[in-house]
């Protein structure tokens, strides 16, 4: 009865990871997109076997989530890949695992665009672009044997597929954590919505140069600059630059690998915020940015960052926390999750600059990332850099787009050339997909 | 297969504008800006060239909005058909045996159909949880039948432990069916072991008169169980392990 196949392997979730499988659902998918656009259009076939070689080596991603009687935890999944599809739904839509063999990403495809959606209790950013990275890698080698006949068959060398719980690892037992985050509201950017499930994508692509310049002139890096117009544009459009009792709170997740030197496949990060809270009326954008560069900065030290992530560490690890059975846990974090869901206006992550091996760079356009809403977070922005260009993706559910018109107003404004890109379909679309199911 | 074919990279040449207003451009053949909805400005070849060039073709997104929205209308039409089914019911109901109030066991039941479809279909939990589900609820609304009708006390004497023993057949067939992975079901087994053993003890309480049902039930259950802990032991102990990992 019990058979000859081995014991599956299987994992604790690690401390982000607890609340996702909690609060996610149809309304909320807590999933990330990172895309690759090739220069030629994708084959299905050679994208699926692609996922399939992909798939099996990389663990964290071969794992289905399982509910046991005080935790969550992962457990090695044996099913057949998910299949690959043509993109078929909004950005971001929930994955629902009994439909996709119980794996929690998903592969879609869209003419050049190859989309690997990622639900975020299985890794963070950089884990989904290392995957993303070979499954274009192992795409293009299957697509273009001749060219890339010298390249080997197998994943890149220096790759970690470390499955380290970093925040476990790093975590300082018996110190005194001061509370991380606070409770204190934040603006919520409410309107119109869009009807339910529909998100709106606008892309903006730059030139990593010009936007260097315009950063260093206003004393920023990039990332402290592109936070800083958006937390402008949210001030100038939503509030019209009317003073508010509330602030401006702008989660933006800060990637902990570097300053603890772990190369682990599951998240490992922290959220600090970029807080502004105009008290009197007409701040200038340079005021704005003011304001956000020294609230970065003084949350971005290392100090800081430890604190946040021993605070959250140190809940999980309470002892008398651990063996209140799940479904009471889940009760309790939906509660606290929903009483902190008004503390943030928005979010702008950073994923970082994607660097490709030389063959294969020729065959890659560029690379993006885009979030999915979340409670109180009607708006969200994503970073991505490759190849000269940096990527800022906005995703919203709002119907009105004054805020993402003054965000790149304003960086324009700086001398910045700017070329947008959205999810609206575009009329000469429907004439190709017609003239193409005509033939 | 390994070159692009022309039809195709011809289509990726997306026309481009610019916006007077934003002084952004834009990868789009609409006439006015997505930002401010201003009227755009056409770029000459050789600037859309230039931009290509810097920022490649652009990559549009499909036209999702068209999508089949199928399964949600199918929900909506059995929903539909039950109500009206439920109305002809009362209607029948009240004109035929005005004494006894079948027709809302007929409510009952199409709402407590009608609930689980939406939940199989919609809620992401695994298989063995949603039986498990399944099965409670089946128990609870069969008592509350009874109670509601008389309590003559059949649901806690024959319907529950039937719904334990067909639980038990479930769980079997189930790891039949997925015999790798046959310990994934352990925990939907422990249920039924508890069950059988809640069954037993409402004899003892004296909520049941009749022994015989609850003891095959019980019995069943446990050569199962027994079974499964004899030849399965460390696949099983693993399998609590971690789901009782804390």
């Amino acid at each position: 009865m019990a058979g000859r196949r081995k014991q599956p392997a299987w994992a604790k979730l690690d401390n982000t990871a607890l609340l996702f499988p909690v609060i996610s659902g149809e309304g909320m998918s807590s999933t990330y997109r990172i895309c690759a656009t090739l220069t030629e259009p994708v084959q299905r076939e050679l994208l699926q076997e692609a996922e399939e070689k992909v798939l099996a080596q990389f663990l964290t991603f071969r794992m289905r989530l399982k509910m046991g009687f005080f935790w969550y935890y992962f457990e090695e999944n044996d099913r057949k890949a998910p299949e690959v599809r043509e993109e078929n739904d909004f950005p971001g839509a929930y994955i629902n695992k009994s439909r996709n063999n119980h794996y929690m990403f998903r592969v879609t495809y869209y003419r050049c665009r190859i989309n690997l959606e990622v639900f975020h209790a299985l890794t963070d950013g950089y884990g989904g672009l290392i995957f993303l990275k070979e499954l274009v890698y192992q795409y293009l080698r299957l697509a273009h044997p001749k060219e890339l006949a010298e390249e080997k068959d197998r994943l890149s060398t220096g790759i970690f597929l470390d499955q380290e719980d970093s925040y476990l690892k790093n975590f300082k037992r018996g110190a005194d954590h001061a509370v991380a985050y606070g409770s204190r509201k934040a603006v919520v950017l409410k309107g119109e919505m869009r009807p339910k499930g529909e998100v709106e994508v606008i892309h903006g692509y730059f030139p990593i140069e010009q936007l260097k310049a315009a950063s260093k002139a206003h004393g920023a890096t990039i990332n402290q600059y592109l936070v800083g117009n958006f937390v402008y544009a949210m001030y100038r459009e939503y509030l019209k630059g009317a003073p508010s009792k509330l602030p401006i709170s702008c989660c933006v997740p800060v990637d902990l690998r570097k300053l603890y030197d772990s190369h682990t496949m599951k998240n490992f990060f922290v959220i600090i915020s970029a807080k502004f809270q105009p008290e009197k009326e007409e701040y200038s954008r340079d005021e704005v940015l003011g304001f956000v560069i020294e609230s970065l900065k003084k949350q971005q030290t290392k100090e800081n960052l430890e604190n946040i992530l021993s605070y959250n560490v140190s809940n999980e690890q309470n002892k008398f926390l651990r063996p209140i059975p799940v479904f009471l846990k889940n009760i309790a974090i939906r509660q606290v999750y929903n009483a902190s869901a008004n503390t943030a206006t928005a979010t702008m992550t950073n994923v970082g600059n994607v660097e490709l091996r030389e063959p294969y760079r020729p065959y890659v356009e560029h690379f993006y990332a885009m979030l999915a809403m979340s409670k109180g977070q009607n708006m969200k922005g994503a970073i991505c850099s490759y190849n000269g260009t940096l990527i800022v993706t906005l995703t919203s559910c709002l119907a009105d787009m004054s805020i993402q018109k003054r965000f790149f107003q304003s960086i324009t404004q700086d001398g910045v050339e700017a070329v947008v890109e959205t999810n609206e379909y575009r009329a000469s679309q429907a004439g190709e997909e017609k003239d193409a199911a005509d033939e | 297969m390994n070159t692009v074919p022309r039809r195709q990279a011809k289509k990726r040449m997306q026309q481009m504008n610019r916006c007077p207003q934003c002084k952004v451009i834009l990868y789009s053949d609409n006439e006015t800006c997505p930002l401010c909805q201003c009227v755009v400005e056409d770029m000459s070849r050789e600037e859309q060239e230039a931009v290509r060039a810097r920022y490649g073709a652009g990559a549009p997104y499909p036209n999702v909005q068209k999508r089949q929205r199928w399964l949600r209308f199918a929900l909506k039409l059995i929903l539909f058909v039950m109500i009206l089914t439920e109305g002809l019911l009362i209607l029948i109901n009240h004109y035929t045996t005005s004494g006894f109030c079948w027709s809302a066991i007929t409510g009952a039941s199409m709402a407590y159909g009608y609930l689980f479809l939406l939940y199989w279909i919609r809620h992401d939990s695994g298989f063995a949880a949603k039986v498990g589900l399944q099965m409670l609820f089946t128990m609870v609304i069969l008592y509350a039948i009874d109670v509601l009708t008389g309590d003559y006390g059949w649901a806690l004497q024959w319907a529950v432990p039937g719904v334990i023993l067909f639980g038990d057949g479930i769980v079997f067939t189930l790891m039949m069916l997925n015999r790798s992975l046959w310990f994934s079901y352990t925990l939907l087994l422990l249920l039924m072991g508890i069950c059988s053993a809640a069954i037993i003890g409402l004899y003892f309480a004296g909520k049941i008169s009749s022994l015989v049902l609850p003891v095959i039930c019980a019995a069943v259950t446990g050569v199962f169980l027994l079974a499964t802990i004899t030849f399965g032991e460390r696949a099983m102990m693993r399998e609590l392990g971690r789901r009782f990992h804390i």
